[in-house]
């Protein structure tokens, strides 16, 4: 056995030494890349930039509700014919509000998130030496980039991008004349998304086989780090919600396209009358887009749940508390999160029985999440914490998801969302639970990771500088919404001075706008930090974080199938931090402890072509197996 | 190399055999989209009374006959492989080819007899949504065939390179997996299209 074992790992290791000979050319290093480190870099990059665009339309968007009587010149240098007279036209207005949705919600915290961390850590916590299939790998992340592309490209569009919100509900999606952006907009938006899809697709179909196939020696599931447990229920939530998505899009494809009517019925259209189209319900659109609506915020937040889990516990130098609770509630929202869709549909004229049911669902989900918050104090308590930035993104977690959770459970009693829905309380849930917590998430995995992912570190000061003022002005910015929703103050409206009732709010608002412009420029410290350490920031050290998981056994620099010898087994699981037994605090899942053998490298390679002496052409097969099939002749 | 005994069997499982089966459960999510929102829209169309039951065309059945014979070519081209009856593979992936191919011209006549009666894919009366529905999901089953059709013509040519055979089923694994796939995916909508 051992001798077999042997060969099979020289086997391989010749042929990476093979590889390794010949520099790949810039553009299959760069461009079209097939190594998950580097795809993984250019999602985080993408992601990062579509994140400072959706930031700044935020802030242009912020700056008419503070200001909505007053006129900017800046603003029409910066938007030409959409600002006329330096005010915000009331269309584009409405197309800044989706596309910023759109791109936070998909781009940056789906692609970005998902994307950049499954990308880097799965293969490289698991023991793999790339992904499961490479090529579809980098397929992802073109199709990624095309999206991204044919998104931004309806900004060149005469009548603006899409408007109808990051929901596109119909009819005003449907309906190529009901508004400005229902035209070309959105036709490019369904595009993008279409590609989104497909990227999403490639890369989560990937993320689950990698996970549950290429793990190494001794990496069974309960020693698996929970960030890869995270991303592998994210990827399986996204492999059975997106195709749902898909059919929504075609569904509204066909509507506008193709004269069909699914989605519409009974519509008149001011300035063009009554139209044919018959028989079709919106609410259908709600109930298919919904269904992948849900499972998507979950798909947001449990990547950011597993990052911080695993940053919690490697700073306060503990294990984590209730790893298999952790793991069963992750288990859980991801179950529960495919039941619950109706509860953003109660004002629909749903029936009151179904809206019951739909209610008493989502107030279950509150009791993994609190599993899960319990669980993150409890790490922390008499934690010997490390306050690195990450540490404090992580902690910023927490904070942001107690006090979005929370008011998740107001939303989810049907009776109260009633007044609640479609308000300014909506916009500070979810601007909490998913714009705070699962953006401080992120944050922390790339203040984490960066040291893996670039070889240089990051500034800590500035780093824990851009904490403080991000998580003091989000708290600012979305904290004040709650009152103004209880108040009932809708979203989505352009210009509140114009509704008497609402003036009282106007200082509010400017507030508002004050702190995410504060909020706003907090990130350049964090660009620059980004950007400049990446070319000049301190050289990283093998395990800068002393952390346990395999990711940190890799050398510095990056080699193409990670390990430059064999892959290392795993004895232990992921937390064993402060163990009594030991000096160190911390004991490596890799690091052998009595001499354990070689890990061997998975079976030998298939052959390829029949063995057989007789040379044929393709082509003399192919007409001869008729041949055989037919009795003709013998093999 | 090839004496290396780690593992005598053939190791069918491999990782890319799992993605077709990811790749399968993601099809039928869109699929139960479809279906799901025809059931929705049947109950309120039935309760306003806007919803048309007319017969499903002939050729959808015949299509299904020429699945159900295409499965057993894709079964014995795989049984072939498994046995190292490598000169057979070819021709019988080929009969699956020319049968997936009858498959859309049946499919396409379909399409052709519901526009005779006046069923078109953008409906005329509030009721003949229903018609819509056959389109989008016939349709939608056409565009995974195609796939399929694709994915049997790199197979005849690997297997024409003798590259399939017991020692490398992996591909032709794939093909049989996804090609029973699509022929069980059109009987079950079939009677889905049927009986709801
Ligand atoms: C305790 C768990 C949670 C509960 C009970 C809950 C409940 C709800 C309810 C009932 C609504 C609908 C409000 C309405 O439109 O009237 C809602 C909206 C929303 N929630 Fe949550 N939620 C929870 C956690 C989360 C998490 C973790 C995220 C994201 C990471 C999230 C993201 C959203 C988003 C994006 C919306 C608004 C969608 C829109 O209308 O644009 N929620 N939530
Ligand atoms: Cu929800």
């Amino acid at each position: 056995m051992s001798t077999e074992t042997l060969t099979a790992t020289h086997t391989h290791h010749d042929e990476h030494a093979h590889h390794e000979h010949h520099e790949p050319s810039f553009i299959r290093k760069y461009v079209f890349s097939t190594d998950h480190k580097m795809i993984s870099k250019q999602f985080l990059i993408t992601g990062i930039i579509m994140g400072c665009l959706g930031m700044l339309m935020s802030l242009l968007f912020r700056i008419q509700l503070a200001w909505p009587d007053e006129s900017f010149g800046f603003l029409e240098t910066l938007l030409g014919r959409w600002a006329k007279d330096g005010k915000i036209d009331p269309n584009y207005y409405m197309a800044l509000v989706t596309i910023h949705g759109t791109i936070m919600v998909f781009y940056v915290l789906t692609a970005g998130l998902s994307g950049t961390f499954s990308n880097l850590l799965i293969p490289l916590q698991v023991g793999a030496r790339d992904m499961a299939s490479p090529f579809m790998n980098m397929l992802s992340y073109w199709f990624f980039f095309l999206s991204s592309v044919v998104l931004l490209s309806s900004f060149a569009v005469e009548t603006g991008p899409a408007s109808s919100g990051w929901t596109v509900y119909p009819p005003l999606s449907a309906l190529q004349k009901a508004m400005p952006g229902s035209g070309l907009g959105t036709t490019l938006w369904l595009v993008a998304i279409i590609l989104f899809i497909v990227s999403a697709l490639l890369g989560g179909i990937n993320y689950i086989v990698t996970v549950l196939n290429m793990r190494t020696k001794g990496m069974s599931m309960n020693r698996l780090p929970l960030t890869i447990w995270a991303f592998l229920l994210t990827a399986v939530l996204g492999l059975l919600s997106f195709p749902v998505l898909l059919g929504a899009g075609l569904f509204l494809i066909f509507d506008r396209s193709f004269g069909t009517s699914f989605y519409l019925s009974d519509i008149y259209l001011n300035g063009i009358g009554a139209l044919t189209n018959s028989g079709g319900s919106p609410i259908m659109y709600q109930h298919l887009f919904w269904f992948l609506g849900h499972p998507e915020v979950y798909i947001i937040l449990l990547p950011a749940l597993g990052i911080t889990s695993e940053v919690i516990a490697t700073n306060a130098r503990k294990p984590i508390f209730g790893y298999s609770a952790m793991v069963i509630s992750l288990l859980s929202i991801a179950v529960l999160s495919f039941i619950v869709w109706g509860h953003h549909m109660f004002i629909t004229g749903m029936n009151p029985f179904l809206g019951t049911v739909f209610m008493y669902v989502t107030l279950i989900i509150a009791v993994p999440s609190a599993v899960k918050t319990f669980n993150y104090l409890a790490t922390l308590w008499k934690g010997n914490i490390r306050f690195t930035p990450a540490m404090l993104f992580a902690i910023g977690l927490v904070s942001f998801f107690i006090s979005g959770g929370l008011t998740g459970i107001y939303l989810g009693n049907a009776a109260l969302d009633v007044q609640l829905h479609d308000s300014y309380f909506v916009v500070a849930h979810f601007h909490l639970v998913m714009g705070s917590a699962a953006i401080f998430g992120m944050f922390s995995g790339i203040y984490h990771w960066f040291p893996k992912m670039f070889g240089r570190m990051m500034n800590s000061t500035l780093g824990s500088l851009h904490f403080w003022l991000t998580f003091a002005s989000a708290y600012m910015v979305f904290f004040p919404m709650h009152f103004m929703g209880l108040a009932g103050v809708p979203r989505r409206y352009y210009q509140f001075s114009l509704i008497p009732e609402f003036g009282i709010w106007m200082n509010v608002n400017i507030f508002i706008t004050v702190a995410a412009i504060l909020g706003g420029a907090a990130q350049i410290l964090f660009l620059y930090n980004f950007f400049r350490s990446i070319f000049k920031g301190k050289p990283a050290t093998q395990n800068p974080w002393e952390s346990n998981t395999i990711e940190w056994s890799t050398p510095v620099k990056h080699l193409h199938g990670n390990w430059p010898g064999a892959i290392p087994t795993v004895y232990r699981g992921p937390h064993e931090y402060s163990r009594p037994d030991r000096e160190l605090d911390y004991f490596p899942q890799h690091e052998v402890g009595n001499g354990e053998p070689v890990h061997y490298e998975g079976p030998a390679e298939v052959q390829k072509t029949y063995a057989t002496d007789n040379k044929e052409s393709a082509s003399k097969v192919f007409f001869s197996s008729f041949a055989h099939l037919f009795m003709l002749r013998k093999a | 190399m090839s004496t290396s005994t780690v593992n005598n069997t053939p190791k069918e499982f491999s990782p890319k055999t799992f993605i077709i089966w990811l790749f399968i459960v993601a099809s039928t999510m869109l699929f139960l989209a479809f279906c799901s929102a025809y059931f929705v829209h049947q109950g309120d169309g039935v309760r306003n009374n806007a919803w048309l039951k007319f017969d499903l065309p002939f050729e959808f059945w015949i299509s299904a006959g020429i699945v159900i014979v295409s499965s057993i070519f894709m079964q014995m081209a795989y049984r072939a492989a498994l046995r190292d009856d490598i000169y057979k593979v070819p021709s019988l992936l080929t009969v699956t080819l020319i049968c997936g191919i009858a498959f859309c011209i049946s499919q396409y006549y379909g399409w052709l007899n519901l526009m005779d009666r006046g069923l078109f894919f953008s409906n005329k009366e509030p009721a003949e949504i229903s018609a819509s529905f056959v389109y989008v999901i016939s349709a939608a089953h056409f565009a995974h065939i195609i796939g399929g059709l694709v994915l049997l013509t790199v197979g005849i040519i690997r297997a024409s390179r003798l590259q399939i055979h017991k020692k490398n089923m992996v591909f032709i694994n794939i093909c049989k997996t996804y090609w029973h796939f699509l022929g069980i995916l059109w009987i079950l909508l079939l009677l889905f299209l049927y009986f709801a």
